[in-house]
């Protein structure tokens, strides 16, 4: 690293310094230099946002995901190459694996193609007369609502739709053109040409909800579909879609305690449940974002939180230190971006070092167009970056509990159980379950514990939703299997399912 | 250079170190547990790196059978995801290698056709008024991100990816690249470079910036 005295002037090293300071590489005497520099010259300041926005924009590569057999096949794969030493790896040898298998390859190429030809040939032949529906022609059938399933889950009726888009908190945020409708998905070519263009993590998440809605009963499909329906053929289809997401983005925020009792409500009681919880002091100031304005406020949040990560880890006491330690670089960043938004939130954001209003600014223009609007109607920067806070209060803190912390409580995650509530719940459990759950997955196993703790603790043993093998989902609508290949999934409490 | 740490420091600091330890011991079970947490990551710097899905998926689980491979002999010398991504490295440059031999350089994702003209088909589309002006922004924006990263050099886009992605730092990345930490420096700040080269008409004036494919 460059230690002399005097900031660089080479453009080069010039470019070089700024990216180490910009990877929070740069410590000590040459941090403050091009700290100062960056004070007083503006032609620096100005290069040092234009390499951070363009690197910025490195969040918009598609973060591609395997499919949900891809750990079962890997381990499968592992499995048969020890018994199968011999077979040789990709890239070793290839000259001699290209020479034992070409003309296998030919051989089986040839035999592939003739049996794809032919069954492609069938398969176009029965789908004309309609004698076979594939798995694709299901996904073009049921589009529109597979894109929406996880808002029209929430969404008992068209009645609750039109009861929240009645509700001010949902209905007064400007209608965002992503909210709207699409009138692209009236016909097949149109749906084809939209999956044709899908990135493959969207493809994914669109496979995942048609095997979830295939796995409804032929009433909760045709439930979902009439709502579809319903909302499309509504005079006012916008301005329901727009409550409808709004109320989605919503509820992604609240506690999982309010998702049962949301789930558990029905008619005028939800709504009533819904405006109470709307009451509360931290939910009447609040932003309504874009998913993308979420991503791009954690982004910022991380990176910044990363930056300061020395500065943020010394205030910290020793044990949340040592936790944050031992946690994997993806934790580890989440966890101190929660330090980070816990201490903007209680410093004023203007006196703060970590806060630098060049990039809060740059990162503004990257929101959306209402999110904007909403932040300008503040009267501060303070004011905006807390509102900012208040949207990302949940996310920040970063989702499920991470192995060895605790939940950084919210105003409602305060009635969260304790791991030592938890554990005595689970000793109060009948033999028999306790020795299900063990046999649970980590995941699965404190997720079915917290479930039968607030089960509990508010006593509606025979009000459990219907379908109690779905309720195994979250927010966003993850299954199960979902999640098992979501990378930061982690227990509640560090100590696993103890043998006895 | 940074100073090494002990075995000991990294099996106590390093979740996965001991995951891969239990590995090392015989525990079928944290090798699938070290599969869920990386498969993702892996992927998506593979993916990048190699330009093909399929290929990428192909790589990773390479990957995992080299640390499966590897499990009787290892000895946690670093944190175990530079030692992961060093072999992700190795295993992608010898990919590189023989697609190179076979005359099969496709640096661009084949699902949305090529990188060049998938935004400036898109392009054309939102001009005629078939798409929806924010969706074609989103992707407009998308695939000239992914052509500038594809127009770095390789090892400029693996640093930039493990950057980036990984969060890594400058000492790690030089671990996994075979570098000192002031090459990594120079070599992400010429990829910055780059990349603002690149994108920088795009973000002026939302022309595109012309990038063709190497």
């Amino acid at each position: 690293m460059n230690e002399s005295n005097m900031p660089p002037k080479d453009p080069q090293k010039i470019d070089e310094e700024i990216t180490a300071y910009l990877d929070g590489e740069l410590t000590g005497e040459t941090l403050d230099k091009i700290e100062k520099r960056l004070a007083s010259d503006s032609v620096f300041r100005a290069r040092l946002q234009d390499l951070d926005r363009d690197w910025m924009l490195l969040d918009e590569l598609p973060q591609s995901e395997v499919n949900q057999n891809f750990a079962a096949t890997t381990v499968e794969m592992v499995a048969i190459h020890e018994q199968h030493p011999d077979n040789g790896n990709y890239g070793d040898s290839a000259g001699q694996l290209i020479q034992q298998w070409v003309f296998v390859g030919f051989a089986v190429l040839a035999a592939c193609l003739a049996g794809f030809i032919l069954s492609t040939a069938l398969a176009a032949l029965l789908s004309a007369c309609g004698l076979l529906t594939t798995n694709n022609d299901a996904v073009l059938e049921n589009l529109p609502v597979l894109e929406n399933l996880d808002k029209y889950k929430l969404a008992e009726n068209i009645a609750f739709v039109q009861a929240i888009s009645h509700i001010d908190y949902f209905s007064n945020t400007p209608t965002d053109a992503s909210n709207t409708l699409p009138a692209y998905l009236d016909n097949i070519a149109a749906r084809k040409a939209h999956i044709g263009r899908m990135q493959p993590t969207e493809k994914t998440r669109l496979l995942n909800a048609q095997e979830y809605f295939m796995d409804l009963n032929v009433d909760e499909q045709s439930k979902l579909r009439d709502l579809h329906q319903q909302l499309v053929d509504n005079p006012n289809a916008n301005d329901l879609n727009n409550a409808l997401e709004q109320y989605y983005e919503w509820y992604k925020q609240l506690d999982p305690r309010e998702h049962v009792e949301l789930r558990i409500r029905s008619g005028n009681d939800r709504i009533s449940y819904i405006r109470t919880l709307l009451t509360r002091p931290q939910t009447v100031k609040k932003l309504s974002f874009t998913r993308r304005d979420l991503e791009v406020l954690l982004g910022w949040l991380r990176r910044t939180a990363m930056k300061h990560r020395v500065a943020l880890l010394r205030g910290a006491n020793q044990k949340e230190q040592r936790e944050i330690q031992q946690l994997s670089s993806t934790e580890r960043q989440r966890r101190l971006a929660t330090l980070l938004w816990k201490q903007w939130r209680k410093n004023g954001i203007l006196q703060e070092p970590t806060f630098d209003q060049l990039s809060y600014i740059a990162i503004k223009e990257q929101l959306s167009a209402a999110a904007r609007e909403q932040l300008d109607k503040q009267s501060s920067v303070d004011e905006e970056v807390h509102l900012l806070l208040n949207g990302v209060r949940s996310r920040a803190m970063g989702g499920p509990i991470q192995k060895g912390t605790r939940n950084v409580p919210g105003p409602s995650a305060q009635r969260q159980p304790s791991p030592e509530q938890l554990k005595d719940y689970f000793k109060r459990l009948p033999e028999q379950k306790r020795a299900q759950m063990k046999r649970l997955s980590r995941e699965e196993y404190y997720r079915e514990l917290l479930r039968g703790y607030y089960r509990d603790q508010v006593e509606f043993r025979n009000l459990r939703p219907k379908h109690d093998r779905k309720t195994n989902l979250g927010p966003t609508g993850e299954t199960n299997r979902t999640r098992r290949n979501s990378k930061n999934r982690s227990p509640i409490n560090n100590d696993p399912p103890k043998k006895q | 250079m940074t100073g090494r740490k002990s075995s000991n420091a990294y099996e106590r600091h390093d979740p996965d170190v001991r995951l891969m330890l239990k590995v090392r011991d015989g525990d079928a079970g944290a090798f699938e547990e070290l599969v869920i947490r990386y498969q993702n990551r892996l992927l998506a710097v593979l993916e990048h790196l190699v330009g093909k899905r399929d290929l990428a998926e192909d790589l990773t689980q390479e990957v995992f059978l080299r640390v499966y491979r590897a499990r009787e002999r290892y000895t946690p010398g670093a944190k175990f995801s530079t030692w992961l991504f060093t072999i992700a490295n190795n295993v992608a440059s010898n990919a590189r290698r023989t697609l190179a031999r076979r005359r099969e350089v496709h640096v661009e994702s084949s699902r949305s056709g090529s990188l060049s003209a998938d935004p400036l088909a898109q392009m054309a589309l939102a001009a005629s008024g078939q798409m929806p002006n924010r969706q074609l922004d989103h992707a407009e924006t998308r695939g000239i991100v992914r052509a500038a990263v594809a127009n770095l050099n390789e090892r400029q886009r693996m640093a930039v990816l493990l950057s980036k992605f990984e969060d890594m730092s400058y000492a790690d990345i030089a671990e996994v690249m075979k570098l000192s930490p002031q090459a990594v420096k120079s070599l992400l700040s010429r990829a910055r470079g780059s990349l603002r080269d690149a994108l920088s008409p795009y973000i002026q004036d939302g022309k595109n910036p012309g990038i063709t494919n190497p």
